[in-house]
């Protein structure tokens, strides 16, 4: 196809603002197209050169394409600068200079209908291709040879296409709509494309498949190393709570969520390369993983899923994603490799020894992946827990944000729990501490009742029935029951530390429901600090008690942090904070 | 081997000049009986394409192929040879270098990466009716004679009075110079008259002042295509200059 025809498809996709008639352009565009150059169409269409894994960047900024213009034109550079700041884009500006020297001379030649689409991927390939000294010079050389040689109208999508600037508004999933709708006679047939898409990551292979072996080719698109899968992500819920209903599984698996980069590892023997999220090939970064993957991981082939984290060995925490995000660069790659090491937590199993595990359950894969990777240091599997209630996930969750990590995330471990690439769907839900607004602080709560522990905890307390201090009333009013987050030492130590307030019967300004009522009484005196999952309504607390609806307010998961010596039983948190933070919980919908 | 062939230093010299009036570097095309090139200035208001037979060279073998020529490079080199030497060419497949050969001296010089080269322009189809053709040192002295005092020049045909003419006007001067049949070895007189850059018209027309006989073509605010032989017949250059727009 001549670029000058894709340019008429592009002139008319950039003028429609109808979605539909946008599908009903591409569907013509994709039909003309020929299958050796459908894919070259898809990348400029989406206003790239090629799929993003295959790290082709043309290391060309606006000013070199300016400049590449003021060559083409035979002018100086800051008169195309000064064009651009009226017309505002480089595109626009190559039109209007290209050519046609102060206008002084008629336009007699005509390159711009022999140039190809080919011709123009080739040219860029070239463009992307120079490296080493003198190359900004050769960049802009080849690119002015283009734009001189092109027709008005080419030229334009020529340095918007080099310049990253293409905003024909068409996304891949249009794009795909446009395929579906011209090879299978309607937009409605998207989904195996999409399927395929998310496997291979490269929708200029799914449009050529589709064009030369149809349906049935794009169904066995599969996986393949160094061609990088989109990452299956996660689901969000409004409260934790809700992750048992929505997940579609009697077993879940609780990992660790990171707060890092996301890192699909591929390994082919020796050779190991990285992919981020965004698909980009971020092996040149992280050095140190490439070696703890080459090093740990047994299978001959695999692709992993994991994150990169800056773990911090010495005091056993994890850097915020700012320290990580240092090492995103381009120079001085091994220094920063030193200072900010990396730990690769892997979680997932995407291919092994030849064989794709997309559609294998997650239990199957992670079981595999436990075989195939030898962990250490610097390389490891997420931790996680597998549970049946919810109480299980809580603590496992409290306890990584303890640790400083984000939260979890909870995977389905049913039979049809497959890696879906791409997809956010109800088999993985993340739970991060800051969806909960009340988690972003703890509660400083007073000690009014004990229960006597059992089994485990003979001659100790099970938990502690634990209060709010209402201001206005000046009385305390009970928001949970505590039994979690003590070290064993701490929970032996419990009776002797709260013996002198101990009280025979329900003290003043002490407030406990009947249902709620302790084995033991405590006088308002030791204040400690409490993380809870989230506020709710409760018949069994009496904090912000409203006798109309009978329900006081509760702190569910509460869990055990510290003492608070330095407070007074009236410095703790206020039943006004805590409705307060229930309101805010309600109120932004969560 | 894309090109093994020996030439004439002065074939060459006149040939790489003729590309150099207009160009810095071009795309040379090898085949299996000659050379050729079409370029087109940054610019694009003029253009040079030559052609050389296999007859032009003393020896010639090449296949078919592309090849990127710094044609600033090649002037310099020229200015090293003689009168009456030989110049040996050779560029072999694999390899993106071109060697010159010439009296003991051997030169390797790389050759552009055709893709850092705009295209070549498509063949020009405009039509031009009105054609003379004269002397080139005649045109070439016309052309100075202009630009002494403007920077533009007309060039045009009048049937009526039989004549190919060129007329300049300076901010206070005017020249005209009308050459009759008389003087023109051949006049196609069809009425004819368009506005040039004497730019162009200058580095061209040093060029053509060689050539023993140049083919003007014109229309009326239309290019000017000019014509002429090199190499004893075995080679032909056109230059095509598009023509200036009057009212700015």
């Amino acid at each position: 196809m001549r670029f000058s025809r894709l340019v008429t498809y592009f002139r008319r996709l950039e003028e429609t603002s109808s979605q539909n008639e946008m599908i009903a352009i591409l569907a013509a565009l994709f039909t003309e197209a020929s299958t050796e150059e459908i894919d070259t169409i898809c990348y400029f269409t989406l206003g790239r050169i090629a799929p993003a894994y295959q790290d082709v960047n043309l290391g060309m900024g606006g000013r070199t394409a300016g400049a590449a213009i003021a060559l083409a034109a035979d002018i100086d550079p800051e008169t195309v600068e000064a064009e651009v700041r009226e017309v505002g884009d480089y595109g626009d500006a190559a039109i209007r200079l290209v050519g046609r020297p102060a206008r002084k001379f008629e336009e007699v030649f005509s390159f711009g209908d022999a140039l190809s689409v080919e011709d123009v991927r080739r040219g860029l390939m070239a463009i992307a291709r120079a490296g080493g000294p003198g190359s900004v010079e050769t960049k802009k050389r080849i690119l002015a040879a283009m734009v001189a040689g092109a027709a008005p109208e080419e030229r334009r999508y020529l340095v918007r296409l080099v310049t990253g600037k293409m905003r024909l508004g068409v996304g891949e999933m249009t794009l795909l709509d446009g395929l579906a709708s011209a090879y299978l006679g309607s937009k409605t047939a998207r989904p195996p494309l999409e399927h395929a898409y998310d496997i291979c990551t490269d929708i200029g292979l799914v449009a050529k498949t589709l064009r030369e072996s149809g349906l049935s080719g794009v169904e066995r698109i599969s996986v393949s190393l160094y061609r990088p899968i989109r990452p299956m992500l996660a689901q969000r819920v409004p409260a934790l709570s809700e992750i048992p209903k929505r997940i579609g599984s009697r077993v879940i698996a609780a990992e660790e969520k990171y707060d890092g980069e996301r890192i699909q590892a591929h390994k082919d023997g020796s050779d190991v390369a990285l992919f981020s999220r965004r698909l980009t090939d971020v092996t040149h970064q992280f050095p140190d993983i490439v070696e703890h993957v080459r090093r740990c991981v047994t299978a001959e082939t695999a692709i992993l899923d994991g994150e990169a984290v800056a773990f911090d060995v010495k005091s056993g925490t994890f850097h915020p994603f700012q320290k990580l995000m240092q090492r995103r660069r381009k120079y001085r790659v091994s220094e920063y490799a030193e200072q900010i090491p990396v730990t690769y937590k892997v979680f997932d199993l995407l291919y092994a020894d030849g064989a794709s595990y997309l559609r294998r359950s997650y239990p199957e894969r992670h079981e595999r992946l436990e075989r195939i990777v030898v962990e250490e240091e610097h390389l490891a599997l997420a931790d996680r827990v597998i549970a049946t209630n919810l109480e299980e996930i809580t603590d496992f969750y409290l306890a990584c944000i303890r640790r400083g990590l984000e939260g979890v995330v909870c995977k389905s471990c049913a039979d049809d729990s497959y890696y879906r690439a791409g997809a956010r769907e109800w088999q993985w839900i993340k739970w991060k501490r800051s969806y909960g607004t009340e988690l972003a602080d703890t509660l400083d709560l007073v000690v009014v009742g004990a229960n006597a522990g059992k089994g485990k905890r003979a001659g100790t307390y099970g938990s502690l029935l634990c209060a709010a201090y209402n201001r206005e009333e000046d009385v305390f009013q009970t928001v949970c029951g505590m039994g979690t987050g003590f070290t064993d030492e701490e929970l032996a130590q419990l009776p002797g530390k709260l013996a002198d307030a101990r009280a025979d019967r329900s003290p003043a300004r002490v407030m406990v429901a009947e249902q709620a009522k302790p084995d033991f009484w405590f006088v308002p005196r030791y204040v400690l600090e409490v993380l809870g999952l989230e506020i709710t309504e409760s018949p069994v607390h009496t904090c912000g008690w409203d006798p109309e609806t009978q329900r006081g307010l509760a702190l569910r998961f509460p869990r055990f942090v510290r003492w608070r010596h330095e407070k007074s039983p009236e410095q703790a948190t206020t039943v006004e904070e805590i409705a307060a933070m229930f309101r805010e919980q309600r109120g932004e919908g969560r | 081997m894309m090109l093994q062939a020996t030439i004439d230093t002065e074939i060459f010299r006149e040939s790489i000049d003729a590309i150099a009036a207009l160009v810095t570097e071009c795309r040379l095309h090898t085949a299996e009986d000659h050379i050729m090139t079409r370029a087109v200035d940054t610019a694009n208001v003029a253009m040079v394409s030559l052609e050389l037979k296999r007859d032009a060279f003393d020896s010639f073998s090449a296949s078919a192929g592309e090849l990127g020529l710094d044609i600033g490079k090649m002037k310099n080199i020229l200015g090293m040879m003689g009168r009456g030497d030989t110049l040996a060419l050779n560029v072999r497949d694999d390899e993106r270098k071109l060697e010159l050969s010439f009296k003991g001296y051997r030169y390797s010089i790389a050759l552009l990466d055709v893709n850092t080269i705009r295209r070549d322009p498509n063949p020009p189809t405009t039509e031009l009716p009105g054609k003379a053709v004269l002397q080139g040192s005649a045109l070439y002295d016309a052309i100075k004679a202009a630009s002494v005092i403007s920077d533009k020049i007309a060039l045009g045909i009048d049937p009526d009075a039989m004549t190919f003419y060129m007329e300049a006007e300076g901010d206070t001067d005017h020249i005209r110079l009308a050459l009759g049949e008389d003087e023109l070895v051949t006049l196609h007189p069809v009425a004819a008259r368009s506005l040039f850059s004497l730019d162009y018209l200058k580095d061209m027309g040093r060029v053509m002042a060689r050539a023993p006989e140049v083919e003007v073509h014109l229309g009326i605010d239309h290019p000017v295509r000019f014509a002429f032989e090199i190499a004893d017949g075995n080679g032909r250059v056109e230059y095509l200059l598009a023509p200036r727009i009057e009212a700015d």
